[in-house]
């Protein structure tokens, strides 16, 4: 089963962007990232790496664990069942293996497990398949939370994201499920890949 | 950027298309109206011009400059027709001058090749240019003739660097012709080296076009300086052609302004690397035309009238982006995938419309294939100037022997053999050949020489660079060894030569001078190993102390779809490339043969121990070979001079596969060369033989327990040793077999007189070898029947021979001549009758066997 997500499109789960929220590291614990606690570090200008151009557009939400994860739309191409997987000795422990995307064998890897989170993996878990340089890769995850057009870029990181997000957060994003951390998902394959 | 492949004949067998047309403005002597299209062309788009150029030449003029000669302001539009983008959001260099600069770069490549045959011809005149120094009338032809090919291809180039805004390049080109066109006594090797040093920086200039990069015209300027005294010092001479002659013969051969035009299509004839110099001259005779020459060597196209028109030529090449030709290729990789996947599930039934897809499919792969293959005398190409430098560099004189570059590879294979080539050769004449002296005190001819060879093998290319020089001093190497802590002392001195040699494969071991003979060769030699494995080959040294070294590079054919043997180990598939499989073994364990040398075990096969690697356990899968496993598949694979049995839970099938190439990011083993889709849809990965068999490499710790071949054994003819009937042996040759199969007795059907078995998905026909040798309970085999799998003598098919046993396959064979000149071979000291193929299945089939079916019971019931 293919969900196609097209770049562009008019977002599902529009939720604009309120300035600084009152969101701490903590609040993203819960699955759907419910906001409450600490104001975000005095987010008041952006990061400059945060997202294509820093430019505000559409981005769309992952859940993993209890983590929300922001992705720029563009590069995604489309989300998908997880499938036969066929697992690549003497990979890195985060790869879970490769599968066949209409012939073209695409590497994924876990990012529940990357997170820490090994246990409670949902029977239908996704996998987000995305362009990179080097061909397509998949992110596996739990859910697709939405689509959402950011009117503003994504929020300065707040100092103290739990490891390892902090190395491969861009920035944070507000969305109705909650702060969502803004990735890059080439970054992130790479990270789990190597 | 492109390739050629041959057309269909009618592509080109009418008038150009409109589209040509703009694209090709000086096509031959062209007349009016079609010079009125192409003006058309090149002045009715917005921003007609975006030429390339250097920066600091008054980036991107508008027009030529004014000295570089025929050019006129018709000429190609740098903007496609029907390119309506604002000149900013044009790349920098269109397609069309892409084109150009790929066919400067060829016709320069071809003037280099001409100079470096001239100046190897032995020559020390320029004036013995035309005769190269022989009275032969037939050879000054010949010499005169790839004279006026350069001269060609160097007013090609003249025009076409006018037309991209390199006025000074066009000069110093000028420069060149009149050097190489004119009589004179300029030493050839002075004249070959200014005009090799200008090939140089102009192909420098072509790459910073290319690139968009600032230009530096300084070597321009220079080599342009040298160019003018050398023509000065040169002079004319009577007796040879002159300037305008030669020019004016190349301008008519090549169309009067075939300088600004880019070769959208060119003739290959027996040239198959597409360079068109001898085209052009074909097409020049076949026209029969005498085209005046111009005032200054060239014609004004103003001058032709409609009457010069030449006869539409018959156009046998396009040029096909390569991205295209990957395209077409993946596609016709899942079309053959979807093709196996219906024959499948369709059984052995293939009549009708789904046999003519299979034709058809195959027919197609293997056209789509060819448009992929290029000869191997493109990676050749630059190998003589390589020689030529390192040579000169050095103080050594080299002769370079090219041959076979006529065999075809895959251009993925040939771009990953570039680089291997150019190490192998560059360290063949820097650290392999001797200085001049020590050759001559060793009695050797003064001039070295390395010879690279190319042979095509079944479905793969073995290329060689051999060298007569020193060799490797093994002793040498031993010791190396040691001092790097690689080996013990006790091992250096008991590995074999051939394990030595493999040594130089080490990074960082063999660097010169440390080694003799093979100095440097450790410098890129692994790079040279891992770039071949890389696409599924091998590579091998043979050295003789004193007489010289061998590096062999076996590649595949193509690595895009290969034929592969599918296994079974831990639950998951893996596949393995067939070519490298030599065959599969059945063995238990516990039996004798398999041996075990403390955790290492072996695979006794023949009079050969074979290290057995464990794919299971190397795989993170589980070990394969355990002592309470019944019994144990091994499939034997060579990997260039070592051979390794791989444990397997199970052998699958055989399979065409598409090679599809790891994503670059994953960290994986090295055993795993890339992965590929099954006929199911799952994901295979492919496994490097040569990464398998180094992994079983890694000598014992103690060399007394290493298993030894034995050295005093003489390889005859392969044959395949079968007991047709008990007590009598036959020897078929290897070569004459399709393969060997075991069957139940019970599987085989019998239909129409005939006892059929289903092989690999297909009914093969039984003949029945031996009077009542063939049971259903068979003896030795346990029940099974042996079959001999063989061509059907005269016929399309094959068939199986039943014989009563298989006993060997083995290349030990001493053949022996009779009295009665029936030859017999001695096995293991036994006589087997030498027979063919046709002989087996003939004797079998006197024995009744073919409607034998009642000889088979067990399968008639």
């Amino acid at each position: 089963m293919t969900t196609p997500i097209r770049p562009g499109r008019e977002p599902e789960a529009a939720v604009r962007s309120s300035g600084p929220s009152a969101v701490g590291p903590s609040t993203l614990a819960g699955r759907h990232g419910q906001v409450g606690g600490a104001t975000v570090g005095g987010a008041s200008g952006l990061p400059e790496d945060s997202g294509p151009g820093g430019a505000p557009g559409d981005v769309c939400t992952i859940l993993v664990g209890p983590f929300l994860l922001a992705i720029d739309v563009r590069p995604i191409v489309e989300v998908h069942d997880l499938g036969e997987v066929t697992p690549v000795p003497g990979a890195a422990p985060t790869v879970v293996g490769l599968v066949n995307l209409r012939s073209a064998v695409v590497p994924v890897v876990d990012v529940r497990a990357w997170l820490g989170c090994r246990e409670g993996r949902p029977a239908d878990s996704i996998v987000l398949i995305v362009r990179s340089p080097s061909g397509p890769v998949g992110l596996l995850g739990d859910d697709i939370g939405g689509v959402v057009h950011l009117e503003r870029p994504p929020e300065r990181l707040p100092g103290a994201l739990p490891e390892p997000l902090a190395g491969e957060a861009r920035g944070l994003v507000e969305t109705e499920l909650g702060l969502a951390v803004w990735v890059d998902p080439v970054a992130l394959f790479d990270e789990l890949a190597r | 950027m492109s390739r050629r492949v041959p057309a269909e004949p009618d592509f080109g067998a009418t008038q150009p298309s409109p589209d040509s047309r703009a694209l090709e403005p000086h096509a031959g002597p062209a007349p009016v109206p079609r010079l009125e299209a192409v003006t058309a062309a090149g002045k009715g788009e917005d921003s007609p011009r975006s030429q390339p150029g250097c920066r600091d030449q008054g980036s991107l003029p508008a027009a030529p400059a004014p000295s570089v000669p025929a050019v006129p302001s018709e000429t190609a539009p740098l903007c496609r027709r029907g390119d309506r983008r604002p000149a900013a959001e044009r790349p920098s260099l269109d397609e069309t001058a892409l084109a150009f600069v790929d066919e400067c770069r060829e016709h320069l490549d071809d003037v280099e090749s001409l100079l470096l045959r001239l100046e190897g011809g032995g020559s020390d005149r320029r004036g013995d240019l035309l005769s190269e120094g022989r009275p032969d009338d037939d050879r000054a032809d010949d010499a005169a003739e790839a004279t006026r090919r350069g001269l060609r291809a160097l007013h090609s180039v003249k025009g076409a660097a006018g037309f991209l805004g390199l006025p000074d390049v066009s000069a110093a080109l000028h420069l060149a012709e009149s050097l190489m066109a004119a009589g004179g006594d300029l030493p050839v090797g002075e004249t070959a080296a200014v005009l090799l040093d200008l090939i140089d920086v102009v192909r420098a200039r072509l790459d910073e076009v290319v690139q968009g990069v600032a230009c530096d015209t300084g070597p321009m300027a220079e080599v342009t300086a040298r160019l003018e005294a050398a023509v000065r010092r040169a002079g004319p001479r009577p007796d040879r052609p002159a300037v305008g002659e030669c020019l004016a013969e190349a301008s008519g051969a090549t169309g009067p302004h075939a300088a600004g035009r880019p070769r959208r299509r060119s003739t290959v004839g027996s040239d198959q690397t597409g360079r068109d110099a001898t085209a052009t001259s074909v097409s020049l005779a076949e026209r029969g035309e005498e085209i005046p020459a111009g005032e200054s060597g060239r014609l004004e196209l103003t001058g032709l009238s409609a009457g010069d028109r030449p006869p539409a030529r018959l156009e046998r090449t396009v040029r096909v982006d390569l991205a295209l030709l990957d395209r077409l290729m993946d596609l016709v990789g899942e079309l053959v995938l979807t093709r196996n996947r219906l024959l499948r599930g369709a059984g052995s039934s293939r009549s009708g419309d789904l046999g003519r897809f299979d034709l058809l499919t195959a027919d197609l792969q293997a056209a789509v294939v060819q448009t992929r293959l290029q000869p191997l005398s493109v990676a050749f190409a630059t190998l003589p100037r390589l020689a030529r430098d390192v040579g000169r560099a050095t103080g050594k004189e080299i002769r370079l022997e090219l041959v076979g570059g006529e065999v075809e590879l895959d251009r993925a294979v040939l771009e990953a053999v570039r680089d291997p080539l150019v190490h192998l050769v560059r360290n063949a004449v820097d650290h392999g050949i001797e200085p001049r002296s020590e050759r001559v005190a060793a009695g050797k001819d003064g001039v070295g020489v390395v010879t690279v060879r190319a042979t095509q093998v079944a479905r793969s290319v073995v290329v060689e660079v051999s060298d007569d020089g020193r060799g490797v001093d093994t002793d040498r190497v031993r010791s190396r060894a040691v001092e790097a802590g690689l080996w013990s002392p006790d091992l250096a001195a008991a590995a074999s030569d051939a394990e030595v040699l493999s040594l130089v494969f080490v990074p960082g071991l063999s660097t010169a001078p440390v080694l003799t003979g093979v100095s440097g060769r450790g410098v890129g030699m692994d790079v040279v190993k891992s770039s071949v494995e890389e696409i599924g080959g091998s590579v091998e040294v043979r050295s003789v102390a004193g007489l010289g070294t061998t590096v062999s590079l076996r590649l595949p054919l193509t690595v895009v779809i290969v034929s592969t043997l599918v296994v079974a180990v831990g639950g998951e598939r893996y596949v393995l490339p067939l070519g490298a499989v030599v065959e599969m073994v059945r063995a238990s364990s516990g039996s004798p043969t398999i041996e075990r040398i403390g955790p290492q075990a072996f695979l006794r096969h023949f009079d050969q121990l074979l290290p057995i690697v464990d794919l299971g356990a190397e795989l993170g899968r589980g070990a394969v070979l355990t002592d309470d496993r019944d019994g144990v598949a091994l499939v034997v694979m060579s990997a260039g001079a070592s051979r390794v049995a791989l444990a397997v839970d199970q052998v699958l099938d055989a399979e065409e596969i598409v090679v599809k190439p790891l994503h670059r990011g994953l960290r994986t083993t090295p055993l795993v060369s890339g992965a590929t889709v099954l006929g199911d849809g799952r994901v295979a990965l492919i496994l490097n033989p040569a990464a398998v068999a180094s992994v079983a490499r890694v000598p014992p710790s103690d060399p007394r327990e290493r298993p030894r071949r034995s050295p005093s054994a003489r390889r005859g003819p392969r044959v395949v040793v079968v007991e047709a009937r008990p007590g009598e042996q036959l020897a078929l040759p290897l070569a004459e077999v399709e393969w060997l199969e075991r069957v139940d007795p019970a599987s085989l059907e019998v239909t129409g007189g005939r006892v059929l078995a289903r092989l690999r998905g297909q009914a093969v026909p039984l003949v029945l070898s031996g009077g009542g040798g063939a049971r259903p309970t068979g003896g030795p085999t346990g029940g099974l029947c042996d079959v001999v799998v063989v061509r059907t003598p005269g016929g399309p098919g094959i068939s199986g021979v039943v014989v009563e046993r298989i006993v060997d396959v083995t290349d030990r064979a001493e053949v022996v001549a009779t009295g009665d000149g029936r030859p017999v071979v001695l096995v293991g000291g036994r006589v087997a009758a030498l027979v063919s193929r046709d002989a087996l299945v003939a004797a079998a089939g006197d024995d009744g066997g073919a409607d034998g079916a009642e000889r088979v019971p067990g399968a008639a019931k």
